[in-house]
């Protein structure tokens, strides 16, 4: 069978797939890969992100898009699980884009990486038009940013590529179907490095992209990616 | 030989007969020897029952590596094909285990009918062995002058919770009830069966199908029968009452819920997928398939919108908003935009989508506002019931609304009384704004209230809340249950004479319970959020959740650990009836039937031309006998 059709085609689908993987994985979790993982360490103070003064993105220069046009503008992400550890990021980091989101009223940090919680991501959510970004998350798009969460059970043993949940999905009562997954999820890259499924929180600093991506290949689509420098586990 | 014997042989030969049957009707084990005939599987399954002239799919699997070349089907003796006047499509596929797949061979009919009432007959003949169902038409019934139908299904809803909310609602004093909920005066009452065709349990899909389609289905699924294929939207197809009323009579059709609008009892109006997952495709069914219901009202949004916008479920792009509205709908998205496009020019279709997911109960609606997050502005039942009402009113042939309280289930299966028992009386003054409207605007109006299938709960006796919180062991708080004479009466008072409770913390509670559980604690009392009983560990076991109920009574599960609620239960449901044709429903019948009793109220006959049966009185109208007006056929 092509490997195209035994994907699940969006990054909601996957995690019904990666359920029920999860109990035979879940066995050897908390057992975690290679160097990225360092010492538990205290989180950075808050950035005084609103009263704070300019700082231009350090790393993007992609073009300017509206956030009205993100819905209407996925990039190619690549994400086969196939892929040789350390491709998925290169690929994504490649193809990633493009999509330079505009806030309604941009926000300013001086002090980075910027503290970043999952319910900070959305501040609202019309039923007309889906939910409405936050003025931080769409400001934050390719800064260095710090943010706690737990790893979704995953679909294989050695990750490169993982995502990042605001609760622990197993402890998620109503996350039955692919229907249901929260919508404050952040899927993450890790750079030379690849980890174990671990059930622990974990906190992670690096680049954070907000805009839809969707890998033309796989159909599966992101709307907030996380280029990790440095992975915790708490 | 004496008769005892006789009586004992006869039997034997009976059984053996049910178990020759058995086997051939209900394939399950794949055939072994090579000359055996291979399993046969025929849908519509024996028994089912059809109105002439509904469409249904009509599909025949046989389970062998090839059709067999003694392969036919015949109805009543008849080649099917001639019979259908249609050449079917044959199919194959394999199912089952992955490892050693059963492979399948099928044929399949798409929307054929049956042409008159009667018994058909129907045989399959594969490998040298014959396979039988029987069918029967039903002779359609002259109307009882109904010109709308209404079907209210309280979702989940049964009789325990009936009386625990008329009491909480209307009050009791020396046991007499200080007063009754609409439902309970309404003028037929009768029980329905809920069982499935795979199993006697039942899921809110094939109850709330039975219900639209006269038709058995299994668990899971919506608007069809249930193949082996492992395509999700290829199963045999039953033909909806909206479907046969809007093609035949140009009925109007609506669909209110405070459940998400694509779930699946509301879903059960117009769906056909053996998923009930299914919801991108459901959210598009309508519109795709030409149906056109004039109301759709609930939440769902996720589904209306594509993945590529935050909040989206669509895998296939569609902006499902902008096509319905393209289609002609009046889109809105809050009460308040409700409220103005119904006291503009009543729109002639109106989509009303007021959440992303399920909308929010009544409690959380009026009380705990905390609750609705990024939703605050929600319509309630009543309300979107009459706009429905308001707009299929001015189709003068008549309208079908399907109305849903979706959370009396929703809140019982997280085991949470108070949200059950508020959204249960939000139904039943729902029912009572749709009689006081039915009698004013159209007294031509069928009202039926039901269920599609049970949840175990009852109240056995009440508590002392300040007993109860003051105990420090298990002991102390058990005393705090006050149950015979003791559990004197409850403490909830409706003041404002809305027919909720003014509040339902109160000092004395009922002790309500529900019968399956995972474990969990239980402290009897209302809960400022919706409760979430169970949390699963790292195994994927439900244990109870430390933050729910924190000081109530631990209750040891007696479900499996994969559960984390507690689930629907057996029981016959109620059902009422109000209006002309209600007579039909005072009895203790199949779920089935619901759709059996609406067609014979509205005098439906989807082969007149207009969609109208004769009167029983004409020449040739009935097959059988006429009585007070019915036709009585075998």
């Amino acid at each position: 069978m092509n490997t195209r059709h035994t994907l699940p085609s969006s990054i909601f689908a996957i995690f019904t797939v990666v359920f029920a993987a999860s109990v035979a994985l879940l066995a050897g979790c908390g057992a975690v890969g290679n160097n990225a993982i360092s010492a538990v360490t205290p989180l950075p103070p808050t950035s005084a992100a609103a009263t704070a003064t300019a700082q231009p993105s350090p790393t993007v220069t992609a073009p300017v898009v509206s956030a009205e046009a993100l819905a209407f503008t996925p990039t190619p992400t690549p994400l086969d699980l196939n892929l040789p550890a350390g491709s998925a990021l290169a690929a994504a980091r490649a193809t990633d884009i493009a999509t330079r989101p505009t806030p309604r009223t941009p926000m300013t940090f001086t002090e980075f990486p910027v503290k970043l919680k999952f319910d900070e991501f959305y501040e609202g959510y019309n039923v007309r038009t889906g939910l409405i970004l936050s003025d931080k998350l769409l400001s934050l798009d390719g800064q260095q940013v710090v943010i706690e969460g737990y790893m979704a059970p995953p679909l294989k043993a050695e990750l490169d590529w993982f995502v990042l949940t605001r609760i622990q999905l197993a402890y998620c009562p109503f996350c039955s179907t692919a229907a249901d997954w929260p919508d404050d999820i952040a899927l993450v890259y890790l750079a030379d490095s690849t980890i174990r499924p671990t059930e622990r929180p974990m906190r992670l600093y690096g680049t954070l992209e907000v805009g839809p991506s969707i890998d033309p290949e796989t159909g599966m689509l992101s709307l907030v990616r996380i280029y990790a420098d440095k992975l915790e586990l708490l | 030989m004496n008769g005892k014997l006789l009586i004992g042989l006869s039997a034997a030969i009976r059984g053996l007969l049910a178990l020759v049957l058995m086997v051939t009707s209900f394939p399950v084990l794949p055939a072994t020897a090579q000359d055996a005939a291979p399993p046969v599987m025929i849908l519509p399954i024996d028994r089912a029952t059809f109105l002439p002239g509904a469409y249904f799919d009509f599909r025949v699997e046989v389970h062998a590596e090839a059709m067999p070349e003694d392969f036919a089907v015949t109805i009543n003796g008849e080649d099917a094909a001639a019979f259908f006047g249609a050449e079917p499509t044959a199919e194959s596929w394999a199912f089952g285990d992955e490892a050693a797949p059963t492979p399948a061979q099928s044929v399949i009919w798409r929307q054929v009918m049956l042409p008159e009432a009667g018994l058909y007959v129907v045989e399959v003949t594969a490998g040298g062995a014959t396979t039988s169902v029987n069918w029967y038409a039903r002779q359609p019934q002259a109307g009882a002058g109904a010109k709308n139908v209404i079907l209210f299904i309280g979702d989940g809803m049964s009789v325990s919770q009936i009386t625990a909310a008329r009491i909480a609602s209307r009050g009791n004093t020396q046991g007499k009830a200080n007063g009754y909920f609409a439902i309970d005066q309404m003028e037929a009452i009768g029980l329905l069966q809920t069982s499935s065709v795979d199993s006697i349990m039942a899921d809110s899909a094939n109850t709330a199908s039975a219900l639209n389609t006269g038709h058995k289905s299994s668990v899971n699924a919506l608007g069809v029968y249930v193949d082996t294929s492992p395509e999700t939207l290829d199963d045999p197809r039953q033909e909806t009452l909206a479907e046969i009323l809007k093609r035949t009579r140009g009925m109007s059709i609506g669909i209110v819920t405070t459940a998400g609008w694509t779930d699946a009892t509301p879903a059960a109006v117009f769906g056909h997928t053996r998923r009930r997952g299914d919801r991108e495709f459901l959210a598009a069914e309508p519109l795709d398939e030409g149906l056109m219901p004039e109301v759709i009202m609930g939440g769902d949004g996720r589904y209306m919108l594509p993945e590529a916008v935050a909040g989206g479920r669509r895998k296939d792009g569609r902006n499902m908003f902008d096509e319905y509205e393209a289609a002609g709908y009046t889109v809105v998205t809050t009460a308040t935009e409700l409220q103005n496009a119904m006291s503009a020019e009543t729109p002639e279709k109106l989509l009303g989508i007021f959440n992303s997911g399920d909308m929010n109960v009544w409690l959380d609606r009026n009380v705990y506002t905390d609750n609705l997050g990024d939703f605050p502005d929600q319509p309630g039942l009543v309300d979107m019931t009459l706009s429905a009402l308001e707009i299929l009113g001015q189709n003068e042939n008549g309208f079908y609304l399907m109305v849903e309280a979706g959370s009396i289930d929703k809140q019982m299966h997280p085991l949470d009384q108070e949200r059950t028992l508020s959204d249960l009386i939000e139904l039943d003054n729902a029912v009572a704004a749709t009689i006081e409207w039915a009698a004013v605007n159209a007294p031509d109006t069928l009202i039926v209230v039901t269920a599609d299938h049970g949840h175990g709960y009852e109240v056995y006796g009440t508590v002392d809340v300040e007993t109860f919180n003051a105990a420090t062991d298990d002991a102390g708080k058990r005393s705090a249950i006050r149950i015979y004479d003791r559990a004197g009466f409850p403490g909830y008072t409706d003041g404002d004479g809305d027919g909720f409770p003014d509040t339902w913390d109160v000092p004395i509670v009922f002790a309500g319970i529900v019968n399956n559980h995972p474990d969990y604690t239980e402290d009897f009392q209302v809960s400022p959020v919706p409760r979430v009983p169970a949390v699963a560990d790292a195994d994927g076991n439900y244990i109870d959740n430390p933050d729910d109920d924190p000081n109530g009574i631990p209750m040891s599960g007696n479900l499996p650990l994969s559960s984390s609620t507690g689930v629907h239960t057996l029981q016959d449901v109620p059902v009422f009836a109000a209006g002309p044709g209600a007579d039909f429903f005072g009895r203790v019948m199949d779920n089935t039937e619901v759709f059996f009793g609406l067609a014979a109220a509205l005098g439906l006959d989807p082969l007149a031309e207009d969609g109208m049966a004769a009167s029983m009185d004409d020449e040739g109208a009935c097959a059988g006998i006429v009585f007070n007006g019915r036709c009585y056929t075998r």
